[in-house]
């Protein structure tokens, strides 16, 4: 099928690794031109040389805080400057650090009862300020084109908390997340901008991997045993893939989708009980 | 209708007339009305959004984000300050007062404030499910541009009574049914 977006261009933040990385490949693959941006230089120049070697001079990276509105500036600017005006906004920042001894940062894991109150402050930086920043850096060129795709990798928690886990951090800023992604597409419609927003469930990528690690030591139980109990709440009974998160990104960029604004979509395996 | 508090001590959190509304019937309930200072011995905390008008997500400056976010990073300090003391008697109740545009964006446009509410929405839910062992309740009432302080502070005071003693992770709109969300 066409998707008609050859010639985009598309910026992706969190774009050096797993979920983002992915839905970069997979846009540079419908002929979108694509800068990919990240805090780690050797995990982007490893992305970018392998997305180049499937589209070649399709891919730019830019080392970049995407949490930072200034470091989102600059990175949109090397977009327009490289390739043209940015008509693809995808947000993908992660936020608190589940495993804070792999990743050496963030506030970790915790509940209501016991996660600091300025946490709630960072955790709004990392998942709230970054989308919001990424889509107005963006927004001048999508109305000037009257054509704009924006793309928040969100979480499943936006809909129905985890309780089971200790989240209270994403349990709280997600919801949060996924209403200032209907509002823009509420108030984004007339200028053919689409906004959404995906609930993302459990997907295969190295660091669901080191979380599942850390919890079963948390839990004093096996891997397999807590992929075993994640995988009885889900209907489909497997992790997602990466590709699979940015197949639904792709669609949602395609002439075919440009009715499709202001939703929150799950791809979760059918993981989750709630109706809507 | 008699709500059970009497004796409980409360510490409300609002900002203007909303907040003498609350005070008003709670008070009349019997409810012992404290400050901030005695958050480690109220029994009942009722917080809620500043209210900010027509806010619009696509005017607002970082700032005036980050400004509207205070508004949970403040209810989380003053709640954590409450909990002990509900956890140890096993009584306690958690009221946020948020803008109905949560649910439907037809309600109001106070997005700064919808964008707080929905986080704090979800907050109460795991509240109550945390706390829920603990009989320590959390819930929401949403209020519509149209709707008057009495009518929330009535939905605040209810929330509060004994007879909502089964009620917690709960919503209730005060929006006389705006817009079109089914839930």
């Amino acid at each position: 099928m066409d998707y008609g977006i050859e010639g985009r261009v598309a910026v992706v933040s969190g774009g050096s690794r797993g979920i983002g990385r992915a839905i970069a490949t997979t846009l540079a693959g419908e002929g979108v031109r694509v800068v990919i941006a990240a805090r780690t230089q050797s995990d982007l120049d490893d992305a970018a040389a392998a997305i180049d070697a499937v589209a070649p001079g399709h891919v730019e990276a830019v080392a970049a805080d995407m949490k930072a509105p200034d470091d989102v500036a600059r990175v949109v600017e090397v977009a327009r400057r490289r390739f043209g005006p940015v008509g693809i906004a995808i947000s993908n920042v992660i936020g608190h650090v589940i495993d804070p001894g792999k990743e050496g940062e963030g506030p970790g894991a915790g509940t209501f009862a016991t996660m600091p109150p300025e946490e709630y402050r960072r955790e709004f930086t990392s998942l709230f300020v970054s989308a919001w920043a990424l889509a107005m850096a963006c927004l001048p060129d999508m109305r000037a084109a009257r054509w704009g795709r924006i793309c928040n990798i969100g979480s499943s928690v936006a809909r129905e908390p985890s309780t089971d886990l200790p989240h209270i951090l994403p349990n709280a800023v997600r919801p949060a997340v996924a209403g200032l992604h209907r509002v823009l597409a509420a108030r984004l419609a007339g200028d053919g901008i689409t906004v959404n927003n995906i609930l993302t469930g459990s997907i295969a990528t190295d660091r669901n991997t080191s979380y599942w690690r850390w919890l079963a030591e948390e839990r004093g139980v096996t891997v397999e045993q807590v992929l075993e109990g994640r995988l009885a709440g889900t209907p489909l009974r497997r992790m997602g893939r990466p590709e699979e998160m940015a197949a639904l990104v792709a669609f949602l960029c395609s002439r075919h989708a440009a009715r499709v604004t202001g939703q929150s979509i799950p791809v979760t395996g059918g993981f989750r009980t709630s109706h809507l | 209708m008699d709500l059970g508090i009497a004796g409980r001590r409360a510490v409300v959190r609002l900002e203007g007339s909303l907040a003498g509304a609350c005070r008003a019937v709670l008070g009349a309930e019997g409810v012992e009305l404290l400050g901030d200072e005695d958050l480690e011995r109220a029994d009942i905390v009722v917080a809620g959004g500043a209210r900010r008008p027509a806010s619009d997500l696509l005017q607002a400056s970082s700032d005036e984000l980050y400004g509207a976010w205070e508004g949970v990073v403040d209810a989380v300090a003053a709640y954590r300050r409450a909990l002990p003391h509900m956890q140890q008697q096993r009584w306690g109740r958690f009221v946020w007062v948020g803008t109905a545009a949560s649910r439907s964006l037809d309600a109001d446009q106070d997005d700064l404030d919808l964008v707080v509410t929905l986080g704090m929405r979800a907050l109460h839910k795991v509240i109550g499910f945390d706390e829920g062992p603990s009989n320590v309740l959390a819930n929401t009432v949403l209020r519509d541009a149209q709707a008057a302080d009495d009518e929330i502070a009535a939905a605040v005071a209810f929330l509060c009574s004994e007879g909502a003693g089964f009620l917690t992770g709960v919503v209730l709109a005060i929006d006389g049914a705006t817009g079109a969300a089914v839930f």
